[in-house]
Formats: structure tokens, C-alpha cells, sequence
């Protein structure tokens, strides 16, 4: 998308003559604003109303073309952190119809290893979970998915990110 | 639910040059940018390799790298195909040497900041690569049976000071000799050229006059244009994958690139997680401080661990080669197949053809360049040129 706009608007670029020439910084002429940096972490409420998610990425802006890891902390309805959910956070690309070239991985938590053959009771104390290995190879609009199943079922949310 | 967020630097560069792209001049956010692509930095660690940055084992590194003894003819060196005096290529359109192979001989000068190595990224460090070659029946026609036999009669000495005794296996003298090989190749890089020289002054003054009215016209070609999208940073590369539609050459099957080398790098023994690997020991040596900040992941091995085989965009996609030194490194593209540097402008302008498989990527449109423009991209790509070796 960056590239398309840049190339619109660059169609007319003229060029100096040959020879050495000094470059001079130019100061734009208005119109061209800095992006928003929202305040980190970030809130959202599943689509259902199931979960409320608060989180944040490592780094705290999302790096191009590198890894990042996102931080959900999982809460229910009444605000009590949930910490027996599982959580899964992908990410794709609406406008071009792919999603990342990694796959990230949630923390498992910490897990029992019961005697009785019962599977593994893992828990995220306070309702945190890290999910690693995300990255934004490239630039455009993102839509960051998350899914939480727990206790209260399973609900969703997307959040829309431009990198 | 949905929100919408926006907070990332790129686009503020897209708005600035949106903002100031009609003249001569580089807007605040297209200077930003500038830097970003000068100095090249000293190499990041390398996860997988403790001997990475130790001077025995760069040393018996670069006698391995020159040593022909290592190949099944006798007659085939890493710098057989590999020439120092041609940035580390061979000035041909495919290798040629024990057997003819369908790629383009890349250079080893940025080994030192890649990710993945290969055209398709089949190996994920530079010691990793370094043991393919020597293997390749087409190439050097080793063993690893071979190459522990070779270091044992000619090189027992330089290799004890770098590693100790041989092992007994052969499989991990090939791997040392990986290591070996990185190691000379890390004190390589590609040296600095009169951008870096132009970035510097722009650094300190905000001005400069090193490069020529052309060559900065072709400088903002280049940014507004969208080439630095994909060549970004001081290496000229994103290090990822794309599949650009270049015109197949059909020779022995359709080469589908990355989609084959995503699989094999996480079923290569000589990977990160494999059991050759250093990514659980400390280093030897401690890598040079690079001004990277702190990673996102602890893991060493993040970028093997969560690499997605099956991403659909892999078939067709090779790696985004550097642009240091592009002048001097005809011929162009994964095979070889565009002789020029004035060619490869024209691909990008017009973009012929549609791949056989997948899409080309969608960021990826015809630039339709003015002659003008051309030869100005082409004499900024000049001053990304170091002396060779």
C-alpha cells in the first residue's frame, strides 16, 4: 500500500543535473502528520462479551519484519482474571489474503502432570499469556486474532493494526 | 469487537514523502530513512555457531575457503565459484563446477547478517550453508567422510588450535568446518562505498555532496518508488522471500524456491535446533556489541522455531538479495537469467509476464520508469560499490 502511494504521488519526480550538488532537507509543507502511538497496553472486549483482553507487544511498537511477542491478560465479565483459558493470536493480511509466514506459540503455562492419567492441568497465573514467534513481514494493514476458549466458552476479537 | 491502531514509523515515512516527493529535496521522513541505510553495523551473533567470532577459527576458515583439496576433484575451491576479486561471485548466469546447478552464485560478504542462507533458505546459518556446497554433487562433491580426511592430512594443526582434537565423527568435522568457514566469512563484509560515505555526511551536517546530482536523483527514485521496501536497511534486504515473476527457465523442473527450502531448513540435521548446534553453549568469543537493541524472543533459535512451512506464498519466492556492491555482481536474479543492472530496471518497469504458480507479490507493480529514471536508479546503485578484495 506504501508502495502505491508513493507511487501515485511521485510520477512527476524530476531530476537534477549531473554534478556534485548539496541536498537540503525539506521541510513539509503541511498535511503529513506523524502516526498516532496509542497508549500500551491495549484493551479490547471479545466479540461476544465473553473475555476482556488486555495487552501489549514486545517491543512496544511492532517491529518490521521481526519478531514480536504479544502479552493478553484474560479477564471475564467481572474482571476476575481467567487463568485456565486457551489462548491462540494470529495475524493476516485482509487486503492481500494471507496471514503471517510464522507460527506463533502461546505459553503453556504452568502445567500438573497428574498421576492418574488425566491430562495436564495448566494454568497462567493473573491471566497472563505470552505468545511468541509473531511477526509483520509486511507493510499494510494487519488484523491481529485472538481466541480465547475457557471456562465461559469460546469467543473472539480482531484487532486492526497498520504497520 | 474491532479497533483500528496505527503506530508504526513506515507510514509516517509514506506521508511525509507524499507530502514533499515533487522536488529535489528529501523530506524529514525520507531522510529518516536515509540513515537507516548507512553504516552496516557489526554482525549480530550467530546463535548457532560458539567459534563464530574466534581468529583460529576464521583462520583455518579462510585456508578451508581457498583449499581445493576439500572437493572430489581436487580442483574446486568455496572461492572457485566464491572469487574475492568478483565480490565473492562468479560472474556467471548458473554455477558450473563439478556439474552445471539452476541458480546464481550469491555472495558471501553479507553472510555475516543473513537470517537464511541459500536462494530459498534452506539453511539458517552460515555454517549451515557452508556444509551444503561442499556435499552438492554438482558443486564440490564431498563427503563428510571426505572432508574429515582432508583436515586430518593437511590441516590437523590450524583445525586442533581452532577446535582441539578431530572428532571422531565425521558428521561434526563437517560441522566445525561449517563453523570454520563462517567464521572467515564473518570478517568479510561489504566493505564501505561512497553512500555510506554520503550518509555519513547528511549524519553530521545535513548536507552532502558526495554523491552526484544523478545519483541522488536515483536515491529518491529508489525511496519513492518502492524499492526500499523490499531492499531496506544498510544491507539493502528484508531478508524475506517474494516471488517477483521473474521468467522461468525451465531447465530439469520448475524451481519452486522457498516453498522447498522452508521444509528443508527445519529437516536439516545442521540447523539451530540440531544436534551440531551451539544455540544451548555460550560463545568462545564474545561477538562484537552491535547497536541492535534487546530481541523480542530469548529463544536462539526464534526464527527456525516459529517459521511457518506451509505459508502459501512460499512457492516462486526467493530471497531478496543485498544490493551492496549490485553493480559489480552481473548477472541478476535467483538463476541468473537478467545479464544487466539496466535490464533488471526494466523488469521492475514493466514486470512481463505472470508467474506460473501463486501471484507475484501484490506489493509488487510496474514502476513504469522514464529512461531519466532509470539511469538514475542505475548510478545510485553505482555508489553502493566497495573496492573488492
Amino acid at each position: 500500500m506504501i508502495a502505491l502511494l508513493v507511487l501515485v504521488a511521485c510520477s512527476t519526480t524530476t531530476s537534477s543535473p549531473g554534478g556534485p550538488v548539496a541536498i537540503v532537507v525539506q521541510t513539509p509543507s503541511g498535511g503529513a502528520t506523524s502516526s498516532a502511538v496509542p497508549a500500551s497496553p491495549d484493551a479490547v472486549t471479545t466479540a461476544v462479551g465473553k473475555y476482556h483482553l488486555t495487552w501489549s507487544t514486545t517491543p512496544a511498537t511492532i517491529p518490521f519484519n521481526e519478531l514480536f511477542s504479544i502479552r493478553t491478560a484474560v479477564s471475564d465479565a467481572s474482571g476476575a482474571p481467567v487463568t485456565n483459558a486457551t489462548v491462540t493470536v494470529d495475524a493476516s493480511m485482509p487486503q492481500h489474503g494471507h496471514g503471517m509466514a510464522t507460527h506463533p506459540i502461546t505459553d503453556p503455562g504452568t502445567c500438573s502432570a497428574p498421576t492418574d492419567g488425566t491430562a495436564p492441568v495448566c494454568v497462567h497465573p493473573d491471566g497472563v499469556y505470552v505468545t511468541d514467534g509473531m511477526k509483520f513481514h509486511m507493510a499494510g494493514e494487519w488484523v491481529i486474532h485472538f481466541e480465547i476458549r475457557g471456562p465461559n466458552g469460546t469467543d473472539s476479537a480482531d484487532v486492526h493494526d497498520t504497520l | 469487537m474491532s479497533t483500528t491502531r496505527c503506530r508504526s514509523p513506515l507510514l509516517a515515512v509514506a506521508l511525509s514523502a507524499l507530502a514533499g516527493c515533487s522536488g529535489d529535496a528529501l523530506t524529514p521522513g525520507e531522510l529518516a530513512q536515509v540513515l537507516t541505510m548507512s553504516p552496516v553495523p557489526a554482525p549480530p551473533p550467530s546463535a548457532s555457531n560458539r567459534y563464530a567470532d574466534s581468529p583460529a577459527a576464521a583462520a583455518i576458515g579462510k585456508t578451508l575457503f581457498f583449499d581445493p583439496g576439500l572437493s572430489a576433484d581436487g580442483k574446486t575451491a568455496c572461492a572457485t565459484c566464491h572469487d574475492p576479486k568478483r565480490h565473492f561471485t562468479d560472474g556467471e548466469r548458473v554455477h558450473t563446477a563439478l556439474g552445471t546447478g539452476n541458480r546464481n552464485v550469491p555472495s558471501v560478504e553479507t553472510a555475516a547478517w543473513q537470517t537464511w542462507f541459500f536462494w530459498d533458505g534452506r539453511a539458517d546459518s552460515a555454517w549451515a550453508q557452508a556444509t551444503g556446497p561442499m556435499r552438492n554433487p554438482v558443486e564440490m562433491g564431498a563427503t563428510a567422510e571426505s572432508v574429515q580426511a582432508r583436515v586430518r592430512d593437511v590441516d590437523a594443526v590450524a583445525f586442533g588450535e581452532a577446535f582441539g582434537p578431530l572428532p571422531e565423527d565425521s558428521n561434526l568435522t563437517l560441522a566445525l568446518v561449517g563453523k570454520a568457514l563462517e567464521a572467515y566469512e564473518r570478517t568479510l563484509g561489504p566493505g564501505p562505498a561512497r553512500f555510506d560515505a554520503f550518509v555519513a555526511d547528511l549524519r553530521a551536517t545535513g548536507s552532502s555532496t558526495v554523491l552526484t546530482g544523478d545519483e541522488q536523483a536515483g536515491l529518491r527514485v529508489f525511496l519513492r518508488r518502492g524499492c526500499v521496501n523490499c531492499h531496506s536497511g544498510p544491507l539493502f534486504t528484508d531478508g524475506s522471500f517474494h516471488n517477483i515473476g521473474v521468467p522461468e527457465i525451465a531447465k530439469g523442473g520448475m524451481d519452486i524456491g522457498r516453498a522447498l527450502g522452508a521444509t528443508a531448513v527445519l529437516d536439516d540435521p545442521y540447523n539451530c535446533l540440531g544436534p551440531y548446534s551451539d544455540a544451548h553453549l555460550p560463545a568462545l568469543i564474545a561477538p562484537p556489541a552491535t547497536s541492535s537493541g534487546p530481541k523480542a524472543t530469548a529463544h536462539p533459535c526464534a526464527e527456525l522455531r516459529f517459521l511457518d512451512p506451509s505459508f502459501p506464498d512460499w512457492p516462486l519466492a526467493f530471497k531478496t538479495p543485498s544490493l551492496r556492491n549490485v553493480a559489480d555482481t552481473a548477472p541478476y536474479m535467483h538463476d541468473g537469467s537478467i545479464a544487466t543492472l539496466a535490464a533488471v530496471l526494466a523488469f521492475y518497469s514493466t514486470l512481463p509476464g505472470t508467474p506460473l504458480i501463486g501471484h507475484r507479490e501484490l506489493t509488487l507493480q510496474p514502476l513504469s520508469l522514464s529512461q531519466r529514471e532509470m539511469d538514475d536508479l542505475e548510478a545510485f546503485l553505482g555508489t553502493l560499490s566497495s573496492p573488492a578484495r
